[in-house]
């Protein structure tokens, strides 16, 4: 490097540091992934690539602030001053492609750096971490840089930029998961995401490498020193998308599209099972580290439940979001999601996951539809009801009933709004009652014992909670409110 | 005389618009002022000594170098400091960061010598106190120092001001004319004005330049001579035809013929460029 550019890009490298686009925008994607991820437990997989996806906002940024260098003159009116100077445009030019990646690829690095940090606080993280993802991260930026200063040098309009901006991000949502993209942003299944090969990276650096030689052959020169690798790198766009889209990988990725319509997401067969205290977890492969939380939720709601019933209670299976259903699977197991609650938000996953339990003991009918009827159904007065409540509190404190509101149209086509009650029993409804009386139990020493000794008159669907009362040692404190809705069965 | 710029035969024009044709000119040390109206060709001539504009025909050799050959330009350009007439300057840059980034556009790489040299031509036009200011927030007069400043880096052989009391204030002026004459000692500075006190004050030679041809050359007194004898005093408001002004006293000076009642009167350069624009003007007609 010369000493003239050494020199400009030293002083490009500081105002490009200093640029309140490149920090703004750093520190609101850090910020703002670290509070959208707060309260979900990580994925590897699907974070490692979210982190990087998010530093193409700090590639838009540097994008915009390469382009203003580049403009600087332009926009100052200063060109008759800088013109006439020793230093060469194409020099000058140099400069900001050297400078401007490098910044910018630096706040990016951060910015991933203090997102996994983020990530990993009060977590328990699964999912494989690529470390592919933290290049592929940082290369797009410096690409976007390289763009804003090339777009600055063949169309010298201020408008040009953002129309380029808005043209990367549209390309992005319109393709996806195409690998002729510098980035891919999203993983195509949250369970073991089939990526780009390490030759993607190489595309991305080429891609870069031949961006910034256009910006430089703008000034006209033909110098062998600049043309030639211009071309090799080029070249090396062709050859490493090439072995890109002709990778091992590549072909995984299509067999991953088959996977996504079939029935993996929630068979057991490649999942990872476990058996603890009678219950059986699976879980993806990747997410086995999740199982313990999963006992954790499960295992006191079980716990309570007769040694002689506990056989008919379900497993637990985690399903993914997408492909179909396999009936027999869910209908003798609970099916969590890829996501589990940190920092507060545990608890409502725990919750979650010990309800459907507690309410497949009690012979609650899980899920909204199936039982409980399209309206779902009203289990107030009914021994069971105190008794799911109070297996709920075994892992954490039981809720009141709330209820949904939709709008719907009539058969006359008049819309109607139809309330359905949602606890966390699923679509049934109870009172204030049911709830005090499940606390008083759990208050209660000797509960446990009275309520395993009377386990079957307790849970028939017919026991009233007045009947109930003696049976679990308590008197009447409150009126159990009339049924509004269908009784649950 | 010692010629530190030659120009023979220089020629500009813009689409069909002739601005300087069959131009000849010898510079040598010191303050040279060049004098002439708005279109005159100051600026485009100025511009060609710069080597920001490509001549259209003649030859230019400038401190023994050749601008029109490429490496020779480059080198040249070490030695040029140049005032442009509207010289834009970054408004978010502090007024030390833009002189210190014209200073790597000049190639002064040592950071230590960058650095005493953004302070010393700060310091020359009395920019000390603003250069942490951001240039956005500098009055005009500020920012035309600055634009004073940024040509001084390096010690230039060859300075070329267009324009560089505009906007300044009477001592900011008195500071300039001080700074040229010094400057002026031991190499060529240049710079155009519409100022006749100036070029009256600071100039050791005056071109007037109209319609881009050399109309004087000479030095201040010269030119002041030049109307000797052509400058009146006149009660009366002489014929459209003739170059005249209504001064504070409510009489009329008037330079070219002598008008009926009109009494002589001492020329000053101001007459003496005025009496060279009539007669340029008629030429030209
Ligand atoms: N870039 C240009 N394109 C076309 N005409 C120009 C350009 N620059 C200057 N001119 C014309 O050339 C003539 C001389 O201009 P200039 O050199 O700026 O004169 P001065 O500096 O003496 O006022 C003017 O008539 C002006 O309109
Ligand atoms: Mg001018």
């Amino acid at each position: 490097m010369s000493r003239p550019l050494f020199a400009l890009v030293v002083a490009e490298t500081r105002i490009a540091l200093r640029s309140p686009l490149l920090w703004l925008l750093t520190l609101l994607t850090v910020t703002g992934r670290t509070v959208s991820t707060w309260h979900e437990m990580p994925n590897w997989s699907v974070e490692g690539v979210d982190t990087a996806t998010s530093a193409l906002v700090i590639g838009a940024g540097a994008m915009l602030a390469a382009n203003l260098a580049i403009l600087r003159d332009r926009r100052a009116d200063a060109l008759e001053l800088t013109d006439p100077l020793p230093v060469r445009a194409q020099t000058r030019t140099l400069a900001v492609l050297v400078a401007y990646p490098l910044v910018a690829m630096a706040y990016a690095a951060v910015a991933m750096g203090m997102q996994i940090a983020g990530l990993l606080i009060n977590s328990r993280p699964v999912g494989h971490f690529d470390v592919r993802e933290l290049p592929a991260g940082v290369l797009p930026v410096a690409l976007m840089a390289v763009l804003g200063a090339a777009v600055g040098r063949w169309i010298p309009h201020l408008f040009a930029a953002p129309v380029c901006i808005l043209l990367f991000f549209w390309t992005l949502v319109q393709f996806p998961q195409s690998w002729l993209l510098p980035m891919v942003p999203y993983p195509k299944l949250a369970i073991d995401p089939v990526r780009p090969p390490a030759w993607h990276l190489l595309y991305a650096a080429a891609l870069t490498l031949t961006v910034g030689t256009a910006a430089l052959l703008r000034h006209g020169s033909r110098h062998p020193g600049l043309v030639l690798p211009g071309a090799g790198s080029a070249a090396a766009v062709a050859v490493a998308l090439t072995l890109t889209l002709n990778s091992p990988a590549a072909a995984a990725a299509a067999r991953t599209e088959d996977l996504r319509q079939s029935t993996r997401s929630v068979t057991a067969g490649a999942d990872h099972c476990e058996t603890l205290q009678t219950t059986r977890y699976c879980a993806f492969p990747s997410y086995a580290g999740w199982i313990p939380l999963w006992r954790d939720a499960v295992g006191p709601v079980v716990a309570a439940v007769p040694t002689a019933f506990r056989h008919r209670l379900p497993g637990i299976t985690q399903r993914a979001g997408t492909g179909t259903f396999d009936p027999t699977v869910t209908s003798r197991n609970i099916l969590t999601t890829m996501s589990w609650g940190r920092n507060g938000a545990e608890r409502d996953s725990r919750r979650a996951l010990a309800a459907q339990m507690a309410a497949a003991a009690t012979g609650f009918p899980r899920g909204t539809q199936r039982g409980a009827g399209p309206s779902g159904c009203d289990a107030r007065g009914r021994a069971r009801t105190v008794v799911a409540l109070w297996l709920i509190g075994q892992t954490e404190e039981p809720l009141p009933a709330t209820s949904t509101r939709s709008s719907v149209r009539t058969d006359s086509g008049k819309p109607t709004e139809r309330v359905v009650p949602a606890s966390d029993l699923g679509a049934v409804d109870y009172g204030p009652a049911e709830l005090a009386y499940a606390r008083r139990l759990l208050a209660q020493s000797g509960a446990r014992e009275r309520i395993r000794a009377n386990w079957t008159a307790l849970t028939a669907p017919a026991t009233t909670l007045d009947e109930a009362l003696p049976l679990l040692n308590l008197n009447r404190s409150a009126a159990s409110e009339t049924p509004k809705g269908t009784p649950c069965e | 005389m010692n010629t530190s710029v030659e120009v023979r035969e220089l020629g500009k024009r813009y689409g069909s618009k002739v601005v300087i044709e069959g131009l000849d000119l010898e510079l040598g040390k010191g303050v040279i002022g060049l004098l002439g109206p708005n279109g005159a060709g100051k600026t485009t001539l100025l511009r060609c000594l710069a080597t920001a504009l490509t001549p259209d025909s003649g030859r230019m050799e400038i401190l023994g170098l050749d601008p029109m050959r490429r490496s020779q330009r480059t080198e040249l350009r070490k030695l040029i400091g140049y005032l442009p007439q509207n010289p834009g300057l970054y408004p978010h840059f502090t007024a030390a960061a833009m002189v210190d980034y014209i200073a790597r556009l000049k190639e002064v790489t040592d950071r230590r010598i960058r650095k005493d040299e953004v302070q010393r031509v700060l310091a020359e036009v009395d920019l000390t106190e603003a250069a942490d200011t951001r240039v956005r927030k500098l009055s005009g007069g500020m920012r035309q120092r600055l634009g004073i400043a940024q040509a001084l880096i390096g010690d230039p052989k060859f300075l070329i001001l267009d324009e560089p009391t505009v906007g300044l204030d009477p001592e900011q002026r008195m500071r300039f004319r001080t700074l040229a004459s010094r400057l002026g000692q031991g190499r060529t500075v240049l710079l155009s004005t519409h100022q006749t006190e100036d070029i009256a004050a600071l100039c050791d030679r005056v071109i007037v330049f109209s319609k881009g041809k050399v109309v004087f050359d000479g030095t201040a007194p010269e030119l002041a001579d030049a109307a000797s004898g052509r400058v009146w005093a006149s009660g009366r408001q002489p014929a459209a035809a003739q170059v005249f002004w209504r001064t504070a006293d409510g009489r009329y000076r008037v330079v070219g013929e002598r008008p009926p009642d009109g009494t002589p009167v001492a020329p000053t350069v101001e007459d003496g460029y005025l009496q060279f624009l009539g007669t340029g003007a008629r030429a030209g007609a």
